[in-house]
């Protein structure tokens, strides 16, 4: 049974939250009246109601400066957190499942490719709606999971890899130095692999939106100039292991497991049999730093 | 969330949970930045936006405050897994120290990126997002006497914090040396 200290408490509380019950209210402010240190206490609080609604008014956009050395140097831009949420939020994500041998060929363009997609995505969301109204628990299906780890590396891919100004946080080719500050960013280990048997490169990674928690995306360019994007997402639960491609701009996805706990997706403007030379790569057995 | 779902409709409840969820997610424990901060508040956005059509969230409660339940649970359950995968890891030691905390921060950000999450949880849930006590109460699921002692810990922290110097500023100013 609460005390009439507690009581008093826990309507001081109410009061300054303005839940406290109208006809409790004149009881309460009588006893303020009486209680000077319940008084100052209300007065207390509704300044800390003010200070943490003023204090986090503006959302992500703001940009604390940090005291204390930096592990690399880096550009600071106090909205770009802001602006990559708009851009990811604002791309249309539809994906395609689809089987491995019929990713399409890199940069391949059909004879009628603009119609041929528009029909295409057309039927994809037609598709995806009458699925979606069915069966509210595709959510939960390991398809639809698969599915939202191609999404969020298709977003990924589509924001930064061509994004040449801002396309990593950390540019570096020192895949040891990107592990540790995906460590630090993410709260877990990330192994981040070597392609140069594939003949691409390490450009340099970021932390992005994952799947179902924020993920390392890692990007690599190849003497053509061609960039394929790692997404790996740290995770207990089982990877899913299927290919996507995108009808939007002809880039594959294919999501798999990591080594470690996570779901490693490999995502770029590449056909399947590279796609899988690559993911053989990446999931190999690393080499000792 | 579902990609089909019109812009239009999930944006402004996105906006709020973005708030809410920058709010609750910074911490002083990992030396992550903001922008890696966002990465996980989008995530967890997406997802309590799918799962308010499928998950069985606190029914009681009216549309944008089930939204915040579930921003909680998802969050609640990405801070366990993390600690389990960094068991003894720096991740879940030491706060970060006060050479690395954010300078232009304010005493109320960090009173509340060091308090633990269940008072920070309360907290926003009441005084950021305006819910009332049986509202957070049931968000959090817990029962409303536990809201109350947690409300009152986490006033009592930031008033402590309020009322102190910043640590970036404690030492005072610098001493100064005569020299001939």
């Amino acid at each position: 049974m609460m005390q009439p200290r507690d009581e008093a408490i826990a309507d001081a509380l109410a009061y300054v939250d303005d839940c406290l019950p109208p006809d409790r209210r004149a009881d309460f402010e009588r006893l303020m009246a009486d209680d000077r240190e319940i008084a100052e206490r209300v007065s207390a609080w509704r300044a800390q109601n003010t200070a943490i609604r003023a204090a986090f008014a503006d959302g992500p956009s703001r940009q604390p400066r940090v005291a204390g050395r930096e592990a690399f140097p880096r550009t600071s831009d106090p909205g770009r957190a802001a602006r990559f949420v708009e851009e990811l939020r604002r791309g249309a994500r539809s994906v395609e499942q689809t089987t491995f041998e019929k990713a399409p060929a890199a940069r391949a363009q059909p004879k009628y490719g603009a119609a041929i997609r528009r029909r295409l995505a057309r039927t994809i969301v037609a598709l995806l709606a009458a699925s979606f109204l069915c069966a509210t628990s595709v959510d939960h299906s390991a398809g639809d999971r698969a599915t939202r780890f191609a999404d969020a590396a298709f977003a990924a891919y589509r924001t930064y890899a061509n994004n040449h100004g801002q396309a990593v946080e950390i540019a570096t080719n020192d895949a040891a130095a990107l592990e540790r500050w995906l460590k630090t960013q993410l709260a877990a280990p990330i192994a981040v692999p070597k392609l140069d048997e594939a003949g691409f490169t390490l450009v340099g990674g970021r932390v992005t939106p994952g799947a179902e928690s924020p993920a390392a995306f890692v990007l690599y360019q190849n003497g053509d100039d061609e960039r394929i994007g790692l997404i790996i997402e740290p995770g207990e639960s089982a990877p899913p292991h299927e290919a996507f491609a995108s009808p939007r701009d002809g880039a594959a996805a294919l999501a798999l497991p990591a080594l470690g706990p996570a779901t490693l997706t490999i995502v770029g403007c590449v056909d399947a049999p590279r796609l899988e030379t690559l993911a053989r790569i990446a999931t190999a057995a690393p080499d000792p730093h | 969330m579902s990609p089909l779902e019109p812009v239009a409709e999930w944006q402004e409840e996105a906006r709020a949970l973005r708030r809410f969820g920058m709010a609750l997610a910074r911490d002083n424990r990992w030396p992550a930045d903001e922008r890696s901060t966002a990465a996980l508040v989008e995530t967890l956005i997406s997802r309590a936006l799918a799962a308010r059509h499928v998950d069985d969230g606190p029914r009681e409660l009216g549309p944008r405050s089930r939204l915040l339940a579930l921003f909680v649970r998802l969050h609640r359950r990405h801070i366990r897994l993390r600690r389990i995968q960094d068991d003894g890891d720096e991740a879940g030691g030491e706060r970060l120290p006060a050479d690395r905390m954010a300078v232009s921060e304010s005493a109320v950000e960090r009173a509340i990126r060091i308090m633990p999450f269940e008072l920070r949880e309360a907290l926003l849930l009441v005084a950021l997002e305006r819910l009332s006590h049986v509202e957070a109460a049931a968000a959090l699921e817990i029962p409303l006497a536990a809201l109350i002692e947690r409300l009152e810990r986490a006033r009592t922290i930031l008033a402590q914090h309020m009322t102190r110097p910043s640590p970036l500023r404690s030492s005072g100013p610098p001493h100064l040396r005569l020299v001939k």
